[in-house]
């Protein structure tokens, strides 16, 4: 916020903008302006509201109150259509590109035009001609089928240019993107800001704010919570405002005694990682019996790979996992280690299936006999898993759907350290939980800790990391960076690793 | 009535009941998904449906100048109202019914098997091989044995072609499947103008199979003891879903793939165990025809079973019972059609089209419906 007076009329100038769905209150009085020429960070965790509020600017959400303004005119927008007509223009994560087209084709579709006939070889030079002035590098016969998925970022890039947007919002554009591909995309987008167009970037990632944006806005539960000069601010500073640090209402309950053996060691391991994660660079780390090591990071350092490779549904390729000593190769056997996946939906769940065969997925052999389920014994354990870990369910033959998801995740839990397992893996365990249910798994974790179970807690939310490990490392780069055995005091200089910073905070 | 999925947990409270009529959502393919949202409907939609189409249907036959009345008469005798209508009907209705219940093996694991007419093809293929080339040397009614279990065993290999391909490569199951059943129909046709032809026959058919391979005949009549058979096979589909861990486990990785992988089921076997399960049910229907009706193989001896059992499949819900009542209409429909094409002399292709009423008042019903909920939430 420089006092340069006077401000030019803000590209973009929200005004109250309020929207909920139900009785979540998705964004709340936010209000923002975007400066003409500028590229402008959006941050916050999942679920801050970032992509609702852009999602209402561009016209696929309603808002229930607030003013849009581009270029100091009001508008009003009804759908995408209008928010094109003003100028804007939306890239999603998910391309709306038809992949038998070719370049050329899709742009001249992208005008809107109504005429019945266009010209092909006009819109192959326009093409052309754009792709050379922001170096796309695209020719205008290319499937967009042929084209890799950054390629097709860049034509709708390149369709946003043609119909001449001055805004253009980008929803986590980043994350298909491969790590080298990341800086070349960086320099379009600071040449389209030098081209007089302004730029919204939604993202979760620290660095790319800084590398690329002149204004930084945080989002959290919906609310807009700071605003500043990229020049004027450190990544710790933006950091402190994206994560919550709302004061946790259960008290920490510190291990109640010493750890024992070393339970779990992960030696060197490396992954090539998915498009916008980092995979997995060298990643080494111990876990013993009876605590609980907290694994702090910025989404896609490695997180996911660490997790599939622990849960012995991918292979590294490289480095080594042992249990009490003992090299493992692809899934380790139950009373050895579980894992509560990131995803319980996807990963950790079968939602049509009821609650006792969700329990017992996997170990299925326990309760058959010559081939046939023992049905009786099935629903007995189930009976015995709902009143231990006090999941809320009409029976043990309700499907998982129709459970709330503090209890669903209660079923992930109770089946991960039924079998008592020496090592526990859990990955983002109280992700969408409100704060009881949250409670209750976490307690879940701490009392499997105090009979001798070695847990590595992954998660997003800093805080809670913290609050709930007894020694903290901190995942950068599919590397362990740091790592504090006094993780509450720490908070400071965890948080500079997380961003790549060193020892002294400064990043 | 929008599917099973919301059924309300009361009616699970008891685990013995709920287990068999489980939830089923195909994650496999999306087409597979996009049809059970468009045909799974309450049992009472399932009726109206019908009910609505048969005097749409009568409309359409009356169209081509044929009597009302007449019709109608020719219909019932050809169905429920003279013994010969109903064995006609179950006999029409048994090889529709073992393709669709192999459809529903494949479907509740997550594969869109659409090549019940080839696995169909290569099962008659499997009869004859073991009914006429091995059953000859063979006692009694192991002849019968060797021929059903040739015919599944190449109704299954058929079938487990695709499957490898898929794990293979990552080829779509369903386009595979699909165009396997060209493959199988020529194929097969090759086998009955060459190796599998009868000696001085001057039609595209095979030996006849000796006696003692025969499906047996009930009642003295045309019905005979395939429809015992696919009342077994009903059984012992619902049976192995609802009950043995192998059903379970399919439909878990049916359901959901990945987090079947999370708990460490082997989803290539269960894969290719699905489908050569599914193609050998298939098999079996081809064995049905086989055995049961023509005692050889004749060039063209499937009606296109294979597409009528993927509709009772998707219509049924993947449900065994209700298949079993379906294909009963189905074949009932077919009945009445072939009767009124001697009697009346309407072509009984228009079976396929009173068939067809019922499938496109649900599609559209449920269309209308996502359409409303769309609306609604917008």
């Amino acid at each position: 916020m420089t006092a340069e007076a006077p401000p030019p009329t803000p590209r973009l100038r929200l005004r109250g903008m309020r929207r909920s769905f139900g009785a979540v209150r998705a964004v709340r009085d936010v209000d923002l302006d975007v400066a003409p020429g500028s590229v402008h960070a959006l941050l916050g965790e999942n679920g801050a509201g970032k992509s609702t509020l852009m999602n209402i600017v561009y016209g696929i959400h309603r808002r229930d109150a607030g003013s849009i303004a581009v270029d100091g005119r009001d508008l009003d927008v009804a759908s995408p259509a209008d928010a094109i007509a003003a100028g804007l223009a939306m890239v999603h994560q998910h391309h709306m590109l038809v992949p038998s087209l070719t370049v050329a084709e899709t742009v001249a579709l992208a005008t809107g035009s109504r005429r019945p006939t266009w010209n092909r070889r006009a819109a192959a030079s326009r093409v052309r001609e754009l792709s050379e002035r922001l170096r796309l590098d695209i020719g205008p016969n290319a499937r967009i089928q042929d084209l890799s998925l950054a390629g097709r970022q860049r034509v709708e890039i390149l369709t946003a240019v043609h119909r001449d947007a001055r805004l253009l919002i980008l929803d986590e554009p980043t994350a298909i993107l491969a790590p080298s591909e990341v800086d070349p995309f960086f320099e379009l987008l600071r040449r389209m800001a030098a081209d007089g167009r302004s730029i919204i970037l939604i993202t979760h990632r620290m660095r790319e704010v800084f590398a690329v944006c002149d204004t930084i806005s945080v989002m959290r539960k919906g609310e807009l919570v700071f605003t500043a000069a990229t020049a004027d601010t450190t990544p710790a500073e933006v950091l402190g405002h994206v994560v919550t640090s709302a004061p946790r209402k259960a008290p920490a309950v510190a291990a109640s005694r010493a750890p024992g053996a070393v339970a779990l060691e992960v030696d060197g391991l490396e992954a090539p990682g998915a498009a916008g994660t980092t995979g997995l660079a060298g990643c080494s780390l111990t876990v013993r019996s009876g605590e609980i090591v907290g694994v702090a990071g910025v989404e896609g350092n490695g997180q996911g790979d660490l997790v599939a490779i622990l849960a012995g549904v991918a292979a590294p390729s490289a480095g080594a996992i042992r249990l009490a000593g003992e090299p493992v190769r692809g899934r380790a056997r139950r009373d050895q280690l579980t894992v509560v996946p990131e995803d319980r939906h996807h990963e950790g769940l079968v939602l049509e299936l009821s609650v006792a065969e969700n329990l017992v997925l996997d170990h299925l052999g326990d309760f058959t006999r010559g081939g046939l389920l023992r049905r009786r014994a099935l629903a007995e354990h189930a009976r015995r898993q709902i009143e231990e870990f006090a999941i809320v369910t009409p029976g043990p033959a309700a499907p998982l759907r129709s459970m709330s998801g503090g209890n669903q995740q209660k079923v992930v839990l109770a089946r991960a350290l039924g079998s008592r397992p020496a090592v526990l893996v859990a990955s983002q365990a109280t992700r969408g939980l409100d704060p009881g249910a949250a409670g209750a798994v976490l307690d879940k974790i701490r009392e499997a800790r105090d009979h001798g179970t070695g847990v590595l807690y992954i998660g997003s939310d800093l805080d809670e990391v913290l609050d709930v490990a007894d020694r903290v490392v901190v995942l950068y780069g599919g590397r362990v960076v740091g790592e504090s055995v006094e993780p509450k005091a720490d908070r400071a200089r965890i948080a500079a690793w997380m961003v790549g910073g060193r020892e002294d905070g400064a990043a | 009535m929008s599917g099973i999925r919301h059924e309300p947990p009361a009616v699970a409270a008891d685990p013995a009941a709920a287990v068999g009529d489980a939830p089923v959502v195909v994650r496999g393919s999306r087409v597979a998904t996009l049809l059970l949202r468009l045909l799974d409907h309450s049992w009472v939609a399932l009726v109206l449906a019908f009910i609505v189409s048969m005097p749409i249907g009568l409309l359409l036959i009356t169209l081509t100048g044929a009597d009302a009345g007449e019709v109608v008469r020719v219909a019932f005798n050809a169905t429920v109202g003279t013994t010969n209508g109903i064995v006609n009907t179950l006999v029409y209705a048994t090889p529709r019914l073992l393709v669709a219940l192999g459809a529903i093996v494949a479907l509740r694991s997550g594969l869109f098997n659409m090549g019940g007419e080839g696995q169909l093809q290569f099962g008659g293929v499997g009869a004859v091989l073991g009914g006429y080339y091995l059953g000859q040397y063979l006692p009694g009614p192991l002849g019968l044995i060797a021929a059903l279990l040739g015919a599944a065993l190449l109704g299954g290999i058929w079938a487990g072609i695709a499957a490898l391909f898929k794990l293979w490569r990552g080829a779509d199951e369903m386009i595979v499947t699909l165009l396997m059943n060209f493959i199988a129909t020529y194929f097969v046709l090759f086998l009955l103008q060459g190796p599998l032809r009868e000696v001085d026959s001057s039609y595209n058919q095979s030996e006849r199979i000796p006696d003692a391979a025969h499906l047996p005949r009930l009642f003295d009549t045309r019905l005979h003891a395939g429809v015992i058979l696919a009342a077994i096979m009903v059984l012992a589909v619902w049976f192995f879903f609802s009950r043995t861990r192998l059903g379970l486990e399919m439909r878990s990785v049916g359901l959901n793939q990945t987090a079947s992988r999370y708990q460490g089921l082997p989803i290539k076997g269960l894969l290719i165990g699905a489908m050569v399960v599914s193609g050998a049910i298939a098999g079996l229907a081809g064995a049905n025809e086989v055995l049961g009706t023509q005692y050889r193989l004749i060039q063209g001896f499937s009606a296109s079973y294979g597409f009528e059992g993927l509709a009772i499949a998707f219509l049924a819900g993947l449900r065994p019972g209700r298949a079993a009542i379906l294909a009963v209409v189905f074949g009932g429909i077919y009945s009445s059609a072939s009767s009124l094409q001697q009697a009346v002399g309407v072509s009984a292709s228009i079976a396929y089209v009173v068939e067809g009423i019922p499938i496109v008042l649900l599609a559209a019903f449920s269309g209308v419906q996502m359409l409303m909920a769309k609306r609604r939430a917008g």
